[in-house]
């Protein structure tokens, strides 16, 4: 799963989401880190329709952005159990990397200090 | 000054026909209008916060993320080639092929106004005609919708000419800049092919009457290849005739931008028809 599917799917958890908001809500998410641009968002968007991962939830109009009508997306449940299983995944790649043996500290930054002496 | 809604509506309309380049699942989807809202939506607020600045950051990291994205998606759709595409590039190859030409006629047989220039600095003018009539028989093939020996043998001539051409032509041009010798002999021959592959293809749209009748203008262009060519110096023959082959080398070049617009006309029309 790439990241930007991965941030896509977690933007859905919550609620149904248009494509501005899906974009806004991961650069809330993520600090600024991860800034989707329109064609790799709806790239992603149209491999997770055609994967039944979402789907498009009825138009609506987001009165804080404009009058214009939008595509709502939706979470499907077999999106939810694949994110889910990514998150088990991640967490235990992560929990193999806490565990080893050389890394000192507890985050990316001091293993780094620990590689670098 | 442009007032800001009239920029972002330039940005806008601009980011529109970049999403051309997507492929065509996009656009009926609706996908393609989506993006293009969001679009906006990024525009407006990023020249709220940061001003002209701002957009300029935008636009560069969408344009190189849009045209990124559309490689990839139409690499995995396969590149589509519709006749109307191929009319395009037929039609806009015989209108650049046209200015080519007439330039090439007043810079090697005409008045030579355009000569400080340098003779040798416009040799890359053969390869790209070449290039260009190959374009313009794309367009042409396009065209036909039904076949017959002529247009067969027209298609077969004009093609092989092309190929000629475009690899004499290369040659020339270098080993004009290196050498300053031209080696015409094979030059020659794909130049008279090529003027053969367009009369035999305008005759054949004149022995059979179609949609390709407007092509008729494609003998025309032929013959005014074949008088243009006779007449250059370099060729050897321009004394047989008191003419200035600059005269025909612009018609030649007005008749290949006539076939230009006839194929962008059928490629318009075919638009509508869809």
């Amino acid at each position: 799963m790439t990241p930007a599917v991965f941030y896509i799917l977690l933007a859905l958890v919550d609620e149904d989401r248009h494509g501005y908001g899906i974009m806004k809500e991961i650069e809330e998410r993520t600090n600024g880190e991860m800034q989707i641009r329109p064609g790799t968002l709806y790239q992603a968007i149209k491999r997770l329709l055609e994967r039944n991962l979402i789907t498009e939830a009825e138009e609506g109009v987001d009165l804080d952005l404009s009058d214009e009508r939008r595509r709502y997306y939706h979470l499907t449940d077999f999106g939810q159990r694949v994110l889910s299983s990514e998150l088990d995944r991640l967490e235990q790649m992560v929990r193999l990397g806490r565990a080893s043996q050389g890394l000192r500290g507890t985050n990316l930054g001091e293993s780094l200090q620990g590689v670098m002496g | 000054m442009i007032g800001v809604s009239r920029l972002l509506r330039v940005s806008d309309n601009i980011y529109r026909r970049l999403l051309v380049l997507f492929p065509m699942q996009y656009h009926r989807e609706g996908l393609s209008d989506e993006m293009a809202q969001i679009f906006r939506d990024m525009c407006r607020e990023v020249y709220q916060e940061k001003g002209l600045g701002g957009l300029l950051q935008i636009w560069l990291s969408v344009l190189v993320d849009t045209l990124w994205v559309a490689l990839i998606e139409q690499l995995q759709v396969g590149i589509y080639v519709t006749r109307e595409r191929l009319l395009r590039v037929g039609g806009w190859s015989a209108v650049a092929g046209g200015v080519s030409i007439v330039l090439m006629a007043f810079t090697h047989g005409g008045p030579n106004w355009i000569f400080w220039v340098g003779h040798n600095s416009l040799n890359f003018l053969f390869p790209l005609i070449a290039l260009l009539y190959l374009g313009l028989w794309v367009g042409l093939i396009a065209h036909q919708r039904q076949g017959n020996v002529l247009r067969t043998l027209g298609t077969l001539s004009g093609l092989s000419g092309s190929v000629i051409l475009l690899g004499t032509g290369t040659w020339m041009a270098f080993r004009n800049y290196l050498f300053g010798a031209p080696t015409w002999h094979y030059y020659n021959a794909g130049w008279l092919m090529a003027s053969a592959g367009l009369i035999l293809y305008g005759l054949s749209s004149l022995r059979k009457p179609s949609p390709a009748s407007g092509i008729v203008v494609s003998l025309a262009s032929g013959l005014m290849m074949l008088a243009f060519y006779s007449l250059l110096p370099a060729h050897q023959m321009g004394a047989l005739f008191p003419f200035d082959s600059s005269l025909f080398g612009t018609l030649t070049g007005v008749c290949w931008i006539v076939l230009g617009r006839i194929l962008l006309a059928d490629s318009e029309s075919e638009v509508q028809t869809k």
